[in-house]
């Protein structure tokens, strides 16, 4: 003879709980993905140099060299007092000019203060051209280190203060290569005005 | 049927009830009497929830079996049975669970002790019917002509105790 039993069903809503549970995990997660990303700051690839050539710093150093360059002063003096003060006001330019945009040229500076004092003293040392070439060469290279570090823009003024530079013959005397020195001191002038 | 039985139900009435996951829900499956024609299918199983377990199965009759004995059910006297006039619409009948074997193969419901001509004349009910102790105690005695069933002891739940509800110990 047969027999059916009857049982109580087992209660589904720990098995609705279990399911409910980690989907609201995964639902909650996906939320909190999509939250981050609407959140996100997108970010902005942005030059970390300020684009310096158009900033108007109008340094007075900077613009007395210019002006001394600039007005008239053609004339190379026996004693190279006029060299000498060009150098002068081309180291000061250059540490003013560096100052403006924050770049350090103290060694370079002082390096090129020494030698605008020596050419000085000497005005009669046939050395001059020496000394004044190794001043080019320290003060076209700082020129040219702030130029590619803050005046990307300006490479080609940059580059011919530097050949200008090596265009002075440290074993010619200086009155016989006046062009090239005041080509120099013309070219440091206009890269300067260009950054000033 | 005025004498409800609170005491039984149609499995599908109760939500939270079902088949034991050891025991056949033997519902749909055909009910082959003791001459071995098919007298219907089950349709639906009574239950007692203080037994937990089936005592009646419901069965939907064949159209067949209604023609066989469409009209009355003529009872000897001397055995106490009553005439029974089945109407329209009422194609339902109730079997005990003790009266039957299971044929799980071939899902199969077996009553090897009624045959054809007894479940033809059975008092039968409308499909969904409450079904009251009332008409238990008109159908047991058709079935089990020499079993007694007075009133008394017959209106709790010690009634499914009966042998007629159980299988053999």
């Amino acid at each position: 003879m047969a027999e059916i039993k009857i049982e109580k069903k087992k209660p589904i809503w720990p098995w609705i709980l279990l399911l409910l549970v980690p989907s609201m995990f995964v639902v909650s997660w996906f939320l909190i993905i999509q939250n981050d990303e609407d959140g996100k700051v997108e970010l902005v690839k942005t030059k970390d140099t300020e684009v310096l050539i158009d900033v108007r710093e109008n340094n007075n150093i900077v613009g007395n060299y210019i002006t001394f360059i600039n007005s008239g002063a053609n004339t190379m003096s026996l004693d190279h007092k006029h060299t000498s003060e060009a150098i002068i006001k081309l180291t000061d330019a250059v540490d003013a000019m560096a100052d403006e945009v924050g770049y350090n040229v103290r060694v370079d500076i002082a390096k090129a203060k020494q030698l605008a004092d020596e050419i000085t003293v000497n005005a009669l040392a046939t050395t001059h051209a020496d000394k004044i070439r190794s001043a080019a060469d320290v003060l076209s290279t700082a020129l040219q280190n702030m130029q590619q570090a803050k005046f990307p823009e300006l490479s080609n003024e940059a580059a011919n203060v530097k050949s200008t530079a090596a265009a002075i013959n440290p074993q010619t005397l200086t009155l016989e290569q006046r062009d090239a020195v005041k080509s120099f001191f013309r070219k440091a002038a206009d890269l300067l005005n260009k950054m000033n | 049927m005025k004498d409800k039985n609170k005491n039984l139900y149609y499995l599908h009435e109760l939500s939270d009830y079902k088949v034991a996951d050891e025991y056949a829900d033997v519902r749909d499956w055909e009910v082959i009497d003791a001459d071995k024609r098919t007298i219907g299918k089950v349709d639906g199983l009574l239950v007692n929830k203080e037994a937990d377990c089936v005592v009646y199965l419901d069965v939907e009759v064949d159209t067949s079996l209604i023609e066989a004995d469409h009209e009355t059910y003529a009872t000897l006297a001397n055995k106490g049975m009553h005439e029974f006039l089945n109407e329209d619409g009422e194609n339902h009948l109730i079997i005990p669970i003790g009266m039957v074997t299971l044929d799980e193969d071939n899902k199969k419901v077996h009553t090897n002790q009624i045959n054809y001509t007894t479940f033809a004349k059975t008092k039968r009910f409308k499909k969904g019917v409450d079904l009251e102790r009332s008409y238990e105690l008109m159908v047991l005695p058709h079935y089990f002509p020499d079993n007694k069933f007075d009133e008394e002891g017959t209106q709790d739940n010690h009634f499914y105790h009966r042998k007629e509800f159980n299988p053999p110990s």
